[in-house]
């Protein structure tokens, strides 16, 4: 039997150095590189290089497609109190008679200094508070907040249902987490949502339908208000996440080395928490971060249902008004948070499997 | 004897249709008008309106039931209209924005809360006298009332605030600029006012109760609305975020309150609501008290819970419009058969059953000089022999609807199904309702569309609307057609003095409108509201929906 690391690695050729056990197709080859006795950090550096790379793209694609449909957005902001002078007036405030390129290139510079603009509906009303910044503060705040709810109780629900459901496999306490989670996985999040109120409030009068959160006040101050959203939320996210974990631990538990454990006499919760659920729970990681996406300004549904004020009815709202500069920054933050969050997946997964910090 | 003496408005059921009114149908009281048994002049009307005294309690003895209770807070869902909500009645445009300029601000005048716009109620002002053609109008207004900060209100009020009017960023500009002659307005003394006019109208008054025209203090500004606007309303401002909420508190020295009145200490609007379906579920959880505009598509739902329905008929015309000036519909004949071929009632029954009245195609019904003897006519068999005479008997349409708003779709599909009866094959096109109402999407432009209107004050608010040359809602073309839409009898209209020949000019114009112009009204939608048990002394009203947004007349009792 060959144990890793017996043979002495090949010699390098000059200029190189094979790195890493064999695994795989074979050792890696790399040129000697600043990062070269950091991998990890190289890592960290060319994954959010790429992110920054990705997120201009993206921003480029964002402002043409608000901008360069046809249509005036002055016109477009002030729909059916468009006037040739009012018009002109907007125009110029929010310097629409700028070339598109130079429009971008002074909405960029802008946002990487933390300016996102200036709200067209509010230039048009003459309103004191026109900047974009703020308008999206409290209902940034407020999605962070909800998602943060339900990640909280998803993430390790979703370990818990996945890995009973994979230690009982084929058998009924699998069927039941399953299909529960699937049914409920299935059906919208408006149909959820408005069963639990039918129920929970309805029926039992124990929680509010609505998540309305006045002004200057924080959600957490009505908890009771946030249970119904978020036990949607958990309804439509558990089937995903529990079923990635499930897969993971399946495929984890059937290895040698879990084998091998169970048959050297350790304790069956030291197996499954040890040595199956660290490297099972990798590949799941990636269905937390999409979920935490959609979480984070996809749940426009949950929030029109409830009249939960987040990022997303903002959205929407700036889309309805025909606020384009409020649309195109509202956009920009999302897109900046998903690039975010799946470098941060990227880098956890990392940190889960070690041997990976010496492969990337 | 005056016009009020002679209408016995005792009976202010908000419910009964004003056509059907009990001893004195509107035909009734015109022709005794035009028998000159009336001294129905402008300016003796609205000074004989001004020594009634205040109209707040008229409203709210007849509409309150039980004695009211001070105290509380009533919480009011609206229909959000985003960062676009303002308090600046010069940029209000959603329903939340017109509710919230009503509990802050005043007007000059008001439509009134009977069961039609005959007679106008002073509010800020006590009297308007016109000169001998109605070109001048001299304004008194009322002593004694404070701005929300303390300061007296006077006429450099009033001056300040058409100043704002002249601008074109306003909404109020498209309605007064083509009558106020805004360089030469100016204050006669502390409490007097004189506006001149660049053309004769003899029922300028009735403009100032547009909801864009509300009384701003002088030297307000569009950012003062936003840190702290200052009115002479029931309701003083605490706190407002557009697209979510704002708060209002009592005003202790309302003029117009009688201390007593407003009844609740606090209004809060929350404009949070995206939809009718959570709007109801926090009604009935007890989050808010009232649901203010319910469209009649959804009434029905609300109507049979244990929530109290309020229904009134209004002058909000839901149409369809054809452009007169080019296009398939440029042949009048082709317009006269759209509109025989329009079974109205069933499109009602259809869209909004039992919460609509049968349209007329012509606007500004409960108006003082509407003529309710022009009813729609319903023939497909003559339409299909307007339609073959005009060489369009294979007509294919395009309709250019939307969700904007309630009723739009619903309506051009139904009509589309009645005007296949005649031949007549309408291919409807959906737009976005972001885009519906704008230049890129064909507003004011679109060869066949929706569209739907206000109540109208008066026949000559309804012309500056739709009629006059350079109006700001000439979505039919009736003014670029050919001959110009008669603009001489339009403008003869407005500045007839004498009633009787200013009822014969616009029931001239009122039946062209209705034979020639591309409005096909085919209801006058309901303005229905909905209320917690514990809600009172709010009904209906013609004017604007929940009381004519007067929450100063609501109380809360269990």
């Amino acid at each position: 039997m060959s144990v890793a690391g017996a043979n002495p690695a090949p010699l390098a050729e000059s200029g190189t150095e094979l790195v890493g056990a064999p695994v795989g197709r074979g050792p890696r080859l790399l040129r000697k590189g600043p990062f070269s006795r950091h991998p990890l950090a190289g890592f960290v550096v060319r994954r959010a290089a790429a992110g920054l790379v990705t997120l201009l793209v993206a921003s480029f694609v964002i402002f043409l497609a608000t901008n360069a449909l046809p249509g005036n957005v002055a016109e477009t902001v002030l729909g059916r109190n468009a006037t040739r002078a009012s018009v002109a007036h907007l125009d110029r405030e929010l310097r629409l008679n700028q070339p598109l390129l130079q429009r971008y290139g002074t909405w960029l510079g802008g946002a990487v200094r933390g300016d996102l603009g200036r709200s067209a509906v509010a230039v048009a009303q003459q309103d004191t508070q026109t900047s974009v910044g703020a308008i999206i503060g409290k209902p940034l705040g407020n999605s962070l907040i909800l998602a943060a709810i339900t990640m909280i109780l998803l993430v390790p629900l979703s370990l818990l249902a996945g890995t009973f459901a994979a230690v009982y496999a084929a058998r009924p306490p699998d069927y039941a987490i399953s299909y529960t989670s699937l049914v409920f996985g299935a059906v919208p999040e408006f149909v959820l949502g408005t069963l639990l109120i039918v129920v929970f409030f309805s029926l039992l009068g124990l929680f509010p339908p609505v998540a309305l959160v006045p002004p200057g006040t924080s959600p957490l101050s009505d908890v009771n208000a946030l249970v119904l959203p978020v036990l949607t939320l958990l309804g439509v996210s558990l089937a995903f996440c529990a079923r990635q974990v499930r897969a993971g631990v399946l495929v984890t538990l059937r290895q040698d080395y879990v084998t091998m454990a169970r048959l050297g006499g350790i304790r069956e919760s030291r197996v499954l928490w040890r040595y199956a659920l660290r490297n099972a729970v990798a590949p799941s990681i990636q269905s937390f971060a999409q979920t935490l996406q959609y979480l984070f300004g996809g749940i426009i549904v949950v929030e029109t249902l409830f009249t939960y004020p987040g990022v997303g009815s903002l959205l929407v709202q700036a889309v309805s008004t025909r606020d384009v500069t409020e649309v195109q920054s509202i956009t920009l933050v999302l897109a900046a948070a998903f690039i975010a969050i799946n470098i941060v997946a990227d880098l956890l997964v990392v940190a889960l499997v070690p041997k990976l910090r010496t492969q990337v | 004897m005056t016009l009020d003496e002679a209408t016995p408005n005792g009976d202010l059921n908000p419910y009964r249709d004003a056509e059907t009114a009990s001893g004195m149908t509107r035909r009734r009281l015109l022709a005794i008008g035009a028998q000159g048994g009336l001294a129905i002049g402008a300016g003796s009307l609205l000074a004989a309106c001004g020594a009634s005294g205040s109209s707040g309690t008229t409203k709210a003895a007849t509409a309150a039931s039980g004695t009211a209770v001070r105290g509380g807070t009533l919480k009011v869902g609206m229909i959000t209209g985003g960062s676009a909500e303002t308090l600046n009645p010069g940029a209000a445009g959603p329903w939340v924005d017109i509710l919230r300029v009503y509990q802050l601000y005043d007007f000059l005048f008001d439509p009134g809360f009977g069961q039609d716009f005959t007679a106008l109620v002073p509010r800020l002002a006590t009297s308007a006298e016109p000169n001998h053609d109605a070109s001048v109008w001299t304004i008194k207004l009322r002593d004694g009332v404070h701005w929300h900060d303390g300061k007296p209100f006077s006429a450099d009020d009033v001056v300040w605030t058409i100043g704002t009017w002249s601008n074109v960023a306003n909404y109020a500009n498209s309605y007064v600029a083509p009558f106020i002659d805004f360089k030469r307005v100016r204050k006669r003394g502390r409490l007097e006012v004189e506006i001149p006019l660049l053309r004769s109208a003899a029922e300028f008054p009735a403009i100032t109760t547009v909801y864009s025209l509300a009384i701003v203090q002088n030297g307000a500004t569009p950012k003062s609305f936003s840190t702290n606007p200052v009115g002479t309303g029931p309701f003083k401002y605490v706190s407002f975020q557009p697209g979510s909420q704002s708060v209002f508190a009592r005003n202790p020295d309302y003029w117009d309150g009688a201390n007593t009145r407003p009844y609740v200490d606090k209004v809060i609007v929350t404009s949070s609501f995206q939809d009718e379906t959570s709007r109801y579920n926090a009604l009935q959880g007890g989050e808010i008290d009232v649901s203010g505009v319910i469209p009649g598509t959804f009434a029905r739902q609300a109507a049979g819970s244990s929530i109290n329905l309020i229904n009134s008929p209004s002058g909000s015309g839901q149409c369809f419009t054809m452009r007169c000036d080019r296009g398939p519909f440029a042949d009048v004949r082709v317009r006269q058969a759209m509109k025989l071929l329009c079974n109205r009632q069933a499109l009602i029954d259809g869209v909004f059953p039992g919460y609509a009245a049968v349209g007329n195609d012509v606007e500004g019904r409960f108006t003082k000089y509407y003529d309710m003897s022009l009813h729609p006519t319903y023939d497909v068999e003559k339409a299909k022999s307007l339609l073959k005479a005009a060489g369009q008997q294979d007509l294919n349409v395009t309709l250019q609807t939307s969700n904007a708003s309630p009723g739009f779709t619903q309506a051009a599909t139904l009509y589309a199904q009645q005007a296949a009866q005649a031949g007549v094959k309408i291919n409807v096109q959906t737009l976005s309702p972001s885009v519906y109402y704008t230049s890129a999407g064909g507003y004011l432009g679109r060869a066949f569309g929706q569209d739907d209107g206000n109540s109208w004050a008066s026949m000559m608010l309804v012309a500056a609307t739709y009629f006059v040359k350079g109006c700001p809602y000439d979505e039919t073309g009736w003014t670029t057609q050919p001959g110009g839409g008669d603009q001489a009898l339009v403008s003869q209209a407005i500045g007839e003095l004498n009633p009787s020949k200013a009822q014969e000019l616009w029931t001239e114009l009122q039946k062209k409108w209705q034979s020639e112009d591309g409005h096909l009204i085919w209801s006058w939608a309901n303005f229905t509201d909905a209320a917690a048990n514990k809600i009172h002394g709010l009904s209906g009203g013609i004017a604007q929906p929940l009381n004519n947004f007067n929450l100063v007349d609501a109380w809360i009792a269990e």
